[in-house]
């Protein structure tokens, strides 16, 4: 399996020059892309440029705003006198700082059961593991559940229920089973137990997937606000989305179901609604390159070279 | 393995057992938090799927309310609205397959494409964008969009159709669902693909031009190949999931005139549980559900297993 | 203009009229405080009891802790997180009934099903206790037949508090129509009266102004919207409507028909916005700024709103409440409204407490209905938050009127929104407009010469709040009534819009024949033996 390793753009790059179909393909491949960008950057641009957006402007100008009109910063200013804002995000920092050690171990071990051959329970542990992914006691009994476990209005109760996914557990195994088998055979040879072979061989080979299981776990947590809003009942451990989304739902009738005669209305409604969504978004966003190196480069040809 | 089992005289199961458990003690150690996990926070409410078969009261609790045998079902197969509930979800769920399920693959082929490492990081970056705005907002512009004045009106317009509101007409309402849903999902769909396809071997690209293989051939022979356990695996899960259709994006979009092909189970068990506490109808609803996509995913698996190699189980 | 003034002045004189209610409580003077400060009683409140937005919760809000030295008992609350789904979080807690908080003040879902959590010893039954322990409140329902029978079972069982308003129904017609009155002035025209006129005004301001009827969807949904003018009683949402007696659903009436055939002939003609079925208050207001409404519909505090923001816009739109148009023949069935009474906010007391701790929620409910509860819920305490005034009425003390925070008054009351206490119709003067306040008399006021008249309409017309279903009425219209408001709402879209022809007697009568699907013969007769029980109170 050993084999050299290049440099995949410069392997591409050669061979591009030679057909001029490629080089038509390539100026199409282009404008598609750059055409794709505008259709979704445009939204977020115009969140952005709404948040900063003069109230009264933006109420007569919906979905119309290419620039921030009657530039305010005041919906900011707004959003961050919310008195919980603080506490929110330093709650979903401790969720995410405990949620994600667990969420990839687990997924990895259970990744790695999974890709392996040759148990004599394997069948019945993965039917019990698949069985989870269809079939679930439903709000009420789930919720009696978390009572009985002593996890109610504890950050536990937002850790622990969603330390494992099935479906990412099932991404995780696809991709270990890509791992050739003769380098975990011959690390068994060498005397590795599965342990050292999960951490030293495996992990190493799968980071692209770890990249998109983290991820996929980080903006789970990050986006989750049920579950907060059923298991607390102190305003102090609330993660960031559900002050955010008192912060939208209060300035929105649309699911405001509560108050029918209430008309709350303050100078910033409408703009802090996208000022919550941008104060949501910056975060994930600035994250995401750090992770996206993992899955840009190849990283196979070299580890397996290794 | 399979040599153990020869001796009939002798039953292997406890020799085997052993020799199983030698073998592979790490990966059954390994698998033990996971099944702790389980059987506390999944297998441990389950029971709580008996109050399909019961008049669920909060107040009597589970067990302490009546059986009611198949009630629920009946009350439900027997709704005026259960064909079209039916349709309506499967129709929406069949386009957003059709459709949704390919866009970020080829969304990945394209970007796999680009050879400017700093072009294909930023499309990337942005694409995966949109799936952040919650669906409050992202519905509350589509909805402008969608006025008598709005944008797409006004291109309508432009190529001689009426003004109207898209958001009245049931037959626009599936497009605007798929569509949006595309938008909003393309880039975050597409890094799933993206990790696969740089786990491919770039050598074998290398063996594929030595045999004179162009760029498209090598799309074809190296790329698609390399991604397709995941692809199916992807697949066979999202079919899995085909009776799935959210509710609260439907909420937000349908009006009381899109009703006829805009209504599915979610939106219907939405307004039967959530609104008027009807758990068990919920949960009977929700058991059906999950039946027909298992339904769905064992005969995927199976045709995929068949056809690809590649499965579930 | 001379029009315009004689109106206001007829308004002013209807206004004068409204607050001389005579409101009689019981003074708790020498039973308040308690002597129990050492003793603990939670109380759950989901809506209306919320913290001000600016409190991270209730421990800073001066109602809630200001609550407990009134009372003279120390006060837990338990109040749903922020951003929470009121109505998921009762339900789920409800599902384990052994932790329930002492007192559950539930929300606009009500309390239903308190026949059943009465059988099933969820709550407690206050019958053996409320003369003695919550003699204000049993006073107070005394002084009104309507308020007795709403808060009892059919047994005769009391088991909760209610929310009421000082103005009885007053403020329950809090929507209605709204017109631009900078235009009608302009056009020479009149507050639009009766239905040819109201016709017209739409019909001038489309051509003068492009300007079209709308209205933000979930607000003109609700029944009985504009139909009493057809004598009907339902717009879009399922509504239940009595008659002598007689209860019948609205959607399957004569004057519904008339009603959407009319909104219909408006559709086809360009007269209704083609976007009403997905306006919201937000979406809306764009169209009012930008002048493509001329009349519509909408509340109170949302026209207030209108106005407060053209102003800001510089827009010269002058928005005020429009009377409820009635039949050209000066004939009309019901407008939005309903009766000021409030099981929707009603407040047990479950087994979790114990006798002892019985007999102190009761006296913490009954405060809100005492002399000094009624001042504390609606204005909080006296010479912080309010003062006398010379009319012997509240007014806020300055500390009140200077803070701009949005709805100030309720870091210190908890009738702004609804709750376990009476709503005095002064707290109301006080945080609405001038104009909002005037166009809630307009609406309300349909026959201001004749009370009784008034009340027939407003509320008469409508299924009546308290009443109980039998545990075996409930669970049958469980499995039966379940999408027969979804067969309303999508024919009403379908009738509006022209999909059905509704004045074509086949479809009609398609149309009402269908209704059995849906068990409408069954659900009506379960609902008259409902109502005749309620009746028989």
């Amino acid at each position: 399996m050993a084999k050299k390793v290049k440099d995949p753009v410069v392997m591409r790059g050669t061979k591009i020059k030679t057909s001029t179909g490629s080089k038509i393909f390539d100026v199409c491949n282009t404008l598609f892309l750059l055409a794709l960008c505008f259709v979704t950057l445009y939204p977020m641009w115009y969140v952005l440029c709404a948040s900063f957006t003069n109230n009264v402007y933006l109420v007569s100008h919906p979905g119309a705003v290419w620039w921030p009109v009657g530039f305010t910063t005041g919906s900011y200013s707004m959003a961050f006198e919310h008195p919980l804002i603080l506490s929110g995000y330093k709650n979903i920092l401790i969720i995410l700082g405990v949620s994600l050690p667990i969420n990839i171990i687990m997924t990895l071990f259970c990744g790695y059961f999974l890709a392996s051959k040759g148990m004599m329970f394997k069948g019945v542990i993965q039917f019990l593991i698949m069985f989870t992914m269809f079939f679930g006691g439903g709000m009420i009994p789930t919720y009696l559940n978390i009572r009985s476990l002593g996890l109610f209005d504890s950050l536990w109760a937002l850790i622990l229920p969603g330390a494992i996914s099935v479906y990412n557990c099932i991404i995780c195994r696809t991709a270990i089973q890509a791992v050739p088998d003769s380098l975990t055979e011959s690390a068994y040879l060498d005397g590795a137990n599965d342990l050292i072979i999960v951490f030293r061989i495996i992990l190493p080979l799968i980071m692209p997937t770890i990249a998109v299981l983290l991820l996929y776990y980080g903006v789970g947590h990050w986006n989750a606000w049920f579950n907060a809003s059923i298991y607390l009942t102190d305003n102090y451990k609330l993660p960031i989305q559900n002050i955010l989304r008192s912060i939208l739902i209060a300035n929105s009738n649309i699911l405001n179901s509560a108050a029918t005669d209430s008309d709350k209305v303050n100078e910033f409604a409408e703009a802090i609604k996208y000022a919550a969504i941008v104060l949501t978004t910056v975060p994930v966003l600035c994250i995401y390159p750090f992770l996206q190196k993992y899955f840009v480069k190849g990283v196979m040809v070299g580890a397996v070279k290794g | 393995m399979s040599q153990n089992v020869v001796t009939y005289k002798r039953p292997p199961l406890l020799k085997a057992l052993k020799r199983d458990m030698q073998l592979h003690f790490w990966k059954y150690v390994l698998i033990i938090p996971i099944l702790v996990y389980l059987a506390l926070f999944c297998y441990k409410p389950m029971y709580g799927l008996v109050i399909a078969f019961k008049n669920y009261k909060p107040a009597r609790g589970i067990w302490g309310s009546k059986w009611v045998g198949f009630t629920w079902f009946e009350t439900f197969f027997k709704d005026p609205y259960f064909f079209r509930l039916l349709r309506n979800t499967f129709r929406l769920s069949a386009y957003s397959i059709l459709f949704g399920f390919p866009a970020p693959i080829i969304l990945a082929l394209l970007l796999n494409e680009v050879s400017n490492n700093k072009f294909k990081r930023t499309v990337q970056t942005i694409t995966y964008m949109p799936y952040f705005i919650s669906l409050v907002v992202a519905c509350s512009i589509i909805k402008i969009y969608c006025q008598a004045d709005g944008l797409f009106s006004q291109i309508g317009q432009f190529f001689g159709a009426p003004a109207q509101n898209l958001l009245i007409d049931p037959n626009k309402f599936t497009p605007i669902y798929v569509i949006s849903g595309i938008w909003q999902n393309i880039g975050w769909n597409s890094i799933i693909y993206l990790a696969a396809l740089s786990g491919i071997d770039q050598e074998q690209y290398e063996a594929a031009r030595i045999d004179g293989a162009n760029r498209f051939e090598q799309v074809l022979h190296v790329t698609i190949p390399g991604i397709l356990p995941t692809i199916m695996i992807l697949f066979i899960m999202r079919m899995g999931s085909i009776l799935n259709v959210g509710y609260e994006k439907i909420l937000l979009l349908y009006t009381d005139a899109t009703f006829e092909t805009a209504d599915v189970f979610s939106t219907y068990t939405y307004r039967m549980g959530l609104q008027s506490q009807k758990y068990s109808l919920s949960t009977a609803v929700g058991l059906f559900n999950t039946m027909v996509n298992i339904v769905f995913l064992l005969f995927t698996n199976w045709l995929s297993t068949k056809t690809t190699e590649s499965g579930l189980f | 203009m001379k029009k315009l003034f004689a109106l206001a002045l007829a308004l002013c004189l209807v206004l004068a009229a409204v607050p001389a209610s005579a409101l009689e409580l019981l003074s708790g003077a020498d039973i308040y405080p308690l002597d129990a400060a050492d003793k603990t009683i939670t109380w759950y409140a989901q809506d209306g009891l919320n913290p001000h937005e600016k409190f991270a919760d209730w421990k800073e809000s001066p109602f809630h802790t200001n609550m407990s030295k009134q009372i003279g008992v120390n006060i837990e609350w338990v109040i749903p997180t922020t951003g929470t789904d009121g109505g998921t979080f009762t339900n789920t807690l409800m599902a384990d009934p052994a932790n329930l908080p002492n007192i559950m003040k539930l929300g606009s879902g009500g309390f239903d099903n308190a026949a059943l959590y009465l059988e099933d010893e969820v709550i407690w039954d206050l019958t053996p206790y409320i003369q003695e322990y919550a003699p204000a409140y049993y006073a107070f329902l005394q002084t009104n037949p309507a308020y007795d029978k709403a808060m009892k079972t059919d047994d005769g069982q009391y088991y909760g508090f209610g929310f009421f308003r000082e103005g009885g129904g007053w403020n329950d017609t809090y929507q209605g129509p709204v017109v631009r009155t900078d235009w009608l002035a302009e056009q020479g025209l009149d507050f639009p009266k009766t239905l040819s006129e109201f016709e017209n005004v739409i019909r001038v301001f489309n051509e003068k102004y492009g300007a079209k009827f709308a209205a933000p969807w979930s607000r003109f949904k609700q029944s009985p919207a504009l139909s009493g003018m057809f004598g009907g009683f339902a717009a879009s949402d399922q509504q239940w409507a009595v008659q002598d007696g007689k209860v019948f659903l609205g959607q399957a009436h004569e004057g519904y028909r008339a009603y959407v055939s009319w909104l219909n002939k408006l559709w086809e003609e360009g007269l209704l916005d083609q976007d009403i079925f997905s306006l919201d208050d937000t979406s809306i207001k764009a169209k009012v700024q930008n002048g493509q409404i001329g009349i519509g519909y909408t509340s109170m505090g949302q026209m207030n709103n209108w106005n407060k923001e053209c102003d800001a816009a510089g827009i010269g739109a002058v928005w005020a409440g429009s009377p409820i148009p009635k039949a050209d023949d000066g004939s009309i069935s019901s407008v939005f409204g309903g009766f000021g009474i409030g099981t929707g906010h009603i407040a047990v007391i479950t087994k979790t407490a114990d006798e002892e701790t019985l007999k102190l929620c009761l006296r913490a409910l009954d405060y809100a209905y005492t002399q000094e509860g009624f001042l504390f819920w609606n204005y909080g305490l006296e010479n912080d938050t309010w003062v006398w005034g010379p009319e012997g009425i509240p007014v806020w003390t300055e500390k009140m009127a200077n803070d701009t925070d949005v709805d100030p008054m309720t870091k210190y009351n908890g009738a702004t929104w609804g709750s376990s206490c009476i709503q005095a119709d002064n707290l109301l003067y006080l945080k609405n407009s001038k104009a909002a306040i005037e166009a809630n008399n307009t609406w309300f006021f349909v026959f201001p010469e004749d009370n009784e008249k008034n009340l027939a309409v407003t509320g008469g017309w409508k299924w009546p709040v308290g009443t109980t279903f039998t545990l075996d009425e409930a669970d049958e219209l469980d499995l039966i009534a379940g999408s027969i408001g979804t067969y309303c709402t999508e024919n009403f879209a379908s009738f509006v819009t022209g999909t059905l022809d509704v004045d074509d007697d086949a479809v009609w009568e398609k149309y009402l024949a269908d209704f059995e699907t849906y068990n409408l013969s069954r659900i009506t007769e379960i609902r008259q033996a409902c109502y005749d029980r309620y009746a028989a109170r």
